[in-house]
């Protein structure tokens, strides 16, 4: 009997080295090859069929048609059943909900820099870019952080720590200098029309998940505002277009952003970057730097050379 | 039967229980708000004086209403009259509390379960940290425009508790801030998500007889909207400027 009951259709995973083809041929009996004895104590070693199950019948087959079965272990078995059914279908109906919303990394923390955090070769530039033009460009950041202006993108991702928060919509990253914070919108929008976009020190951006890494598209710098210097040479203009991705590392203790630059007027190929953030201590609080600019010494300490 | 019922309602049971801990959750309060006066109110002074007037400890002055943290001259109590110019900055960027509170440019709420972001157009974002950390000692924490503020949920009501504010005026009302005040505010939603109330209380015995409280509602912006920047540079002499309040038509 317990031979028959195992030559029925049975699939058997294929890591246990059968296929399909070998159903009906020898092989071992399920309980040996599993260690499973409840087939023997619900089936009556006949195992488990579910299309054989008629949930319109008062009673299943195999518990009525069985002379080994008995009343009270067939109840007992359907009470079983129909609680395992109701946990595998709520368990199906609330996973698919989670998959609706896929959990994506949690970039959400304070991240700082640190000594080795910088990977940033030397940009190749666009041989009309002139060492006047980078000179101008200092200058005009020089006066920058002496007015306490925005410090904009990049130099804002250039402060540490940054703390960055994943919300529903967007994903922010805010300084401590004086700067306006960083809105990623992720909720599937496109850049605003450059025709009615203001350009800000930030840019416009809109970020999208490639697996486990946040892909972010900037455009719509300000030439003429913040700072404009870019690490490793160049600068912004309001054709620059910067691409983003970030990656957690490590088990999330460390973040590495790599910055890619395009722009035609400055750069004679892209102009990758990538910085290594760690995550700083889950109790850091956030410092609101001041910056007054009518403090006269400040104004001299950045504008005048030092004194020996 | 019975069984299949019973099978059906542990579903239901099941399924509700794992919906009611996935959907346990808190008011959303992400997106873009904008504080707005629906009754009218004419002009900054008109806003200024719907705000409960602040009741001070005898001695302690009167600080000219709203305006950025930094724009008058210590001193500068006088009611600003019509005709009468009044700084309106000094030159110097920034916001920070409560100023960007009242400010007229949308407020982005960026919402996490331990951080909550209140990011103006302009330098000054405000962190308010819902982890259950408490407030740092008042020795160690360094005053700043926006300050120190840990939140809590109590039901459907963001509970906010703000120290180390720098000491000026500015508090609508009247009032004063001092790194020792503490503010309160109580942010709920209304109508649906449509608007929010945010209600502040002021609270520091060596400024206020008693708490000062008063009220702000802020819509809710399209899903669509993105942020500006309000720029702002102190080398522009334009930046430095001067307002004269008109008559005021009744």
């Amino acid at each position: 009997m317990k031979d028959e009951c195992f030559n029925v259709a049975y699939s058997p995973p294929r890591e246990e080295g059968w296929t399909r083809h070998q159903e009906n041929v020898a092989k071992p009996r399920f309980w040996e090859r599993t260690g499973w004895s409840l087939t023997r104590k619900i089936t009556c070693e006949r195992p488990l069929r579910l299309r054989r199950l008629r949930w319109a019948s008062p009673k299943f087959s195999w518990c009525r048609s069985h002379p080994s079965s008995r009343g009270g272990e067939c109840v007992a078995i359907k009470n079983v059943l129909l609680l395992s059914f109701a946990l595998v279908f709520a368990f199906a109906v609330t996973s698919a909900a989670a998959q609706e919303t896929k959990p994506k990394p949690d970039i959400s923390g304070f991240w700082e820099l640190r000594f080795d955090s910088k990977n940033i070769p030397q940009a190749l530039l666009n041989s009309k870019v002139t060492p006047k033009d980078l000179e101008a460009h200092r200058q005009k950041d020089l006066m920058a952080i002496r007015w306490c202006n925005f410090l904009g993108v990049p130099a804002l991702m250039e402060q540490s720590p940054v703390d960055i928060r994943q919300g529903r919509i967007e994903i922010a990253i805010v300084a401590q200098p004086v700067s306006v914070a960083r809105h990623i919108y992720t909720d599937g929008r496109g850049h605003v029309n450059p025709d009615i976009f203001d350009p800000t020190t930030n840019g416009n951006s809109i970020g999208r998940w490639e697996g486990d890494t946040l892909v972010v598209d900037t455009i719509g710098f300000a030439a003429d505002r913040g700072i404009t210097s870019i690490p490793g040479g160049g600068y912004k203009t309001a054709a620059t277009h910067l691409t983003e991705r970030y990656r957690l590392l490590n088990g999330g203790k460390q973040l590495s952003v790599t910055f890619t630059w395009e722009d035609p007027n400055v750069f004679a190929k892209p102009h990758t970057y990538e910085f290594r953030y760690y995550r700083a201590d889950k109790e850091t609080n956030a410092r609101n730097w001041s910056c007054d600019p009518f403090d006269e010494d400040r104004a001299r300490f950045l504008t005048q050379s030092p004194r020996e | 039967m019975r069984r299949t019922i019973a099978a059906i309602l542990a579903f239901f049971l099941l399924s509700g229980i794992s919906w009611a801990q996935r959907g346990r959750s808190v008011p959303d309060l992400t997106g873009f708000w904008e504080r707005k006066d629906a009754a009218g109110s004419g002009s900054f002074g008109g806003i200024d004086a719907k705000i409960p007037k602040a009741v001070l400890v005898p001695g302690v002055q009167t600080a000219p209403p709203g305006g950025p943290p930094n724009p008058t001259p210590a001193g500068d109590a006088t009611p600003h009259k019509p005709g009468d110019p009044y700084i309106v900055t000094n030159g110097r960027c920034g916001g920070g509390m409560p100023f960007m509170m009242g400010h007229s440019a949308a407020l982005d709420i960026v919402q996490t379960s331990d951080e909550v972001l209140i990011i103006p157009e302009m330098p000054g974002t405000r962190h308010i940290y819902m982890d259950g950390r408490p407030h740092p000692p008042l020795n160690v924490l360094e005053p700043s425009t926006v300050g120190h503020s840990v939140g809590r949920w109590e039901g459907d009501t963001l509970v906010v508790d703000t120290i180390g504010l720098l000491a000026g005026g500015g508090v609508p009302g009247g009032g004063q801030r001092s790194p020792e005040t503490h503010l309160v505010e109580r942010y709920r939603v209304l109508d649906g998500g449509k608007q929010m109330s945010v209600t502040f209380t002021w609270q520091d015995p060596k400024i206020y007889a008693k708490p000062h409280t008063y009220e702000y509602i802020y819509y809710k912006d399209p899903p669509d909207t993105y942020a500006l920047e309000e720029w702002c540079d102190s080398s522009d002499p334009l930046q430095k400027q001067s307002i004269v309040p008109p008559e005021q038509r009744r």
